[in-house]
């Protein structure tokens, strides 16, 4: 190759060079090209003078305010009605705030959220603007009732507003935690049982019992079935008894499967393996028991067997009168 | 022969409805430092029965860090009311290890009335528990925002560029000075 070609070859790696960076360059100033990677002939950078007019500005919604003591326990079998208040700020004045416009869930991972939104829900009554706060601010009250078995943990309050102009302001960062709640109501509190013989044997009671879980906890896994405690049935006087042993509970009672202690799943004998035979007491889980914290299903109802009544029994009341009562225990 | 044992007994068609709130909970435990002492309240219950009740309260398990702040044992619970308080006071000890943990609890039973006559009562109680862990010593972690290093600044490439163009311009143009006087 001739030295002149070669020089050529040398200016021409040159000029690529350049061109290469140069391009990247000058493509980061995007007034040199249009759209169509045309170079416009402009600047690449300019002075103006820019004037906007702002038509609106949007409120914003400050700190959300419990007006109850957190944390929160629920109502029995019923609702509990949280209350809590928010700000509105608009700097165009309180005027511009829409006073109707006050909205409002709460909201928990697996639980049905609980509102008080208008927007949604016409019937809801919405959050009420109580008074002026300066000449930008109004507060807002707001209430949203807790159902009975809703969940306990911390909840996140959500809230939101708007101004004449439907600029909408929002807030979700608000939290409360509600407590668990164990409760349960029994419908009736006595089993009775029809005249009984001595040495008589499997003898159910004549009243069922019916237990609903009217609380948030859950009882349904395990250490959370229900539990009892039987005592022994005395007389006022003597010295005969029924021991505790004698007797067993059942959830499923068609056909007296509560007599059936081989129903180890849904029958309940009360004895403890321990025990010697005669007087006894007895504490335990009453197997098959599920008392969800919910709105329908929430209930079990218990059946009473006395398996065997000893042969030895003189005519007379047996009763928990005389030794204590039975107890449910709910964990 | 029959005896009467058990029966003659117009049911009693009571209900016996009661609950107990905590704010702390299996799933909820209380986190304290070692020489904490912490109060809170249990709150009782009765809004679904038809009767006041007493409830007798007596502590579960034998950690011994918690006691009740009053002196009693039985509340009473008026018919139609859910915040009955039992105040609860939780004394950590001060020679107390992170990690340490304690489980305690409040049995709950409700007395029953008007017993007389009747063969099986039924009660209820409530056993409500939780933990006490003496919590480990929180480290502040920045875990907001990006965590990027600048190599080289715009500014700095522009120069570095500039230079070499300068470099290469003062090469060429010596190469072809040195050409030309050959």
């Amino acid at each position: 190759m001739s030295k002149s070609k070669k020089e050529v070859i040398v200016f021409l790696l040159i000029l690529f060079f350049f061109i290469f960076l140069a391009v990247p360059q000058v493509n980061s100033y995007p007034r040199l090209f249009n759209r169509n990677n045309e170079i416009t002939g402009m600047a690449p950078t300019q002075t103006a003078s820019i004037s906007i007019t702002v038509g609106n500005n949007a409120p914003v919604i400050g700190n959300v305010t419990l007006d109850m003591a957190d944390s929160v326990s629920i109502v029995e079998s019923g609702n509990r009605t949280l209350l809590f208040s928010f700000l509105v700020t608009d700097i165009e004045g309180a005027g511009n705030i829409d006073n109707t416009s006050g909205v409002a869930n709460i909201s928990r991972g697996g639980e049905t959220t609980r509102h008080n939104d208008t927007r949604i829900y016409a019937t809801d009554g919405g959050c009420k603007a109580i008074n002026s706060y300066g000449t930008l601010s109004i507060n807002f009250s707001c209430s949203i009732p807790i159902v009975f078995y809703d969940g306990a943990g911390v909840w996140n309050i959500s809230v939101s507003a708007k101004d004449n102009n439907n600029n909408y302001a929002f807030n979700t960062t608000a939290t409360f935690t509600l407590q668990e709640s164990t409760n349960i109501a029994i419908d009736v509190n006595t089993f009775a049982f029809s005249a009984v013989t001595p040495d008589q044997r499997n003898v159910t009671s004549t009243t069922l019992i019916l237990v609903n879980n009217t609380g948030n906890d859950d009882l349904t896994g395990t250490g959370e079935t229900l539990n009892i405690t039987a005592v022994t049935l005395v007389p006022a006087s003597g010295t005969t008894f029924i021991p505790a042993s004698n007797f067993s509970m059942g959830t499923v009672y068609s056909n007296s499967d509560e007599c059936d202690t081989s129903l180890v799943t849904t029958t309940t004998r009360f004895t403890n393996t321990t025990d010697a035979a005669g007087y006894s007491n007895f504490t335990g889980a009453l197997v098959g028991t599920t008392l969800p914290a919910q709105a329908t299903g929430n209930t079990e109802s218990l059946e009473l067997c006395l398996i065997h009544a000893p042969s030895n029994l003189v005519s007379t009341t047996y009763s928990t009168a005389n030794s204590g009562a039975w107890t449910i225990i709910a964990f | 022969m029959v005896f009467g044992i058990f029966l003659l007994v117009a049911l009693s068609l009571n209900v016996n409805a009661a609950g107990i709130s905590s704010p702390y909970w299996d799933e909820n435990p209380l986190y304290v430092k070692a020489g904490d002492v912490k109060e809170f309240n249990y709150l009782m219950q009765n809004m679904v029965g038809d009767e006041d009740l007493k409830m007798q309260v007596s502590l579960e398990g034998t950690s011994g860090i918690m006691q009740f702040v009053e002196n009693k044992s039985i509340y009473s619970v008026p018919l139609r009311s859910s915040d009955v308080p039992v105040k609860m006071r939780v004394i950590v000890p001060t020679d107390a290890k992170e990690g340490d943990e304690w489980e305690v609890g409040v049995r709950f039973t409700t007395i029953s009335s008007n017993t007389e006559g009747k063969p099986v009562v039924i009660g209820s109680a409530f056993s409500k528990g939780f933990r006490v862990i003496v919590e480990k010593q929180k480290i502040e972690e920045n875990v907001n925002g990006n965590a990027t290093k600048v190599l080289m600044n715009n500014k700095l490439i522009g120069f570095i560029i500039l230079v070499i163009v300068l470099l290469i311009l003062v090469f060429t143009t010596k190469y072809f000075y040195k050409k030309k006087n050959k």
